[in-house]
């Protein structure tokens, strides 16, 4: 009975310290961001021009991202990254891996642009939308930012100059960690395989 | 005959890499690549290693594409979690140095696509520079 009290012991303490060590790398990883959408929701539209409601999602994995369909550059490359993400991952986790694109530029980004666009990736994703004030409730509460750049000079009129995160949120909604664009598409497949089996338990 | 076949095959191959290399002399440009875009984009992006073998600075002034109506240079840039992206008026290559067009940083923004830009295509793009010279390259297209 002592032997089964000290094993008992030993597990519990175990389990604490990893829960103590798993929390720590979720503090790194977010660190200097605070809480991010403390509300664990939003609302936009989608690119079928339903309502989305991120707490619609709960019990999956979220991957969010900001951009638009006139990026040439991060963007095609990050959701080729994300193709690659997904193909890392294999076939089961592809439906509990929602990618999530909220466009920052309602005035090109209509709902069937986005489906467009998303569908060539072949990755499981949504294009969301919204108004201008909409998108902005988001990108404010994930603390994220970006700018429209008029220029006279250049013949795309205007262009967007925006961070370079990717956020995982959690099964519950919570925000756990924060990709670079230009993470490797390994490290972040391995990370959403770390954090989705600990999201589990 | 078949000595023959094999030397056309050479010769067809020198070809195709000169035309790759594009222009071994002053100045040479390699792994000329575009990004294969979904068929709604009217935008796309080429990425190129330019070599100058020169011992004088090398500048591109501007860059044409049949299939765009435009083809501009512009530079990504990472400016403290920001990414930037800006026209620049010119690109210079310093003297036996090289500069590498790639995700992230410069590129050649090809604006108003006249056809989808499909994986696999070869989208070929002339790039004018300020001495006069245009160097034309067959880009390939694939997703990155």
């Amino acid at each position: 009975m002592r032997v089964i009290n000290k094993f008992s012991l030993v597990l519990l303490l175990g389990v604490c310290l990893s829960a103590v060590n798993c929390t720590k790398q979720v503090a790194q990883s977010v660190s200097g961001y605070g809480v991010l959408n403390p509300q664990r929701d939003f609302v936009l539209h989608d690119q079928d021009g339903r309502i989305f409601h991120l707490k619609d999602h709960r019990g999956q994995m979220v991957l969010l991202f900001f951009g638009y369909t006139s990026c040439p550059d991060i963007c095609p490359t990050t959701l080729s990254k994300l193709a690659r993400v997904y193909e890392l991952l294999g076939p089961q986790m592809r439906s509990q891996l929602l990618t999530v694109f909220v466009s920052i530029d309602p005035q090109r980004d209509t709902p069937q642009k986005l489906k467009e666009y998303l569908r060539y990736f072949k990755i499981n994703a949504v294009g969301l939308t919204g108004t201008k004030a909409e998108i902005d409730t988001v990108i404010n509460a994930y603390k994220a930012s970006y700018t429209k750049e008029e220029t006279s000079s250049s013949a795309m009129g205007y262009m967007f100059d925006h961070t370079d995160l990717l956020y995982l949120i959690d099964r519950r909604g919570k925000t756990i960690h924060l990709f670079h664009l230009e993470d490797p598409a390994e490290q972040i497949a391995k990370i959403i395989q770390g954090k989705a089996a600990l999201s589990h338990g | 005959m078949r000595k023959l076949l094999c030397l056309t095959g050479v010769f067809a191959l020198l070809a195709s890499s000169a035309a790759y290399a594009a222009a071994a002399g002053k100045i040479s440009v390699t792994d000329a690549w575009v990004q294969a875009m979904p068929p709604s984009s009217s935008i796309s992006a080429a990425y190129m290693t330019i070599t100058n073998n020169s011992s004088q600075n090398v500048v591109l002034s501007s860059a044409s594409c049949d299939i765009a109506g435009a083809a501009e240079i512009h530079q990504m840039k990472d400016d403290g979690g920001m990414m930037r992206m800006s026209m620049v008026a010119s690109l210079t290559i310093p003297p036996q140095g090289k500069v590498t067009l790639k995700p992230g940083g410069y590129h050649l923004m090809l604006i108003d696509l006249k056809k989808p830009v499909n994986n696999g295509d070869v989208v070929p793009i002339s790039l004018h520079f300020k001495d006069g010279e245009t160097i034309k390259v067959n880009a390939h297209a694939r997703n990155q």
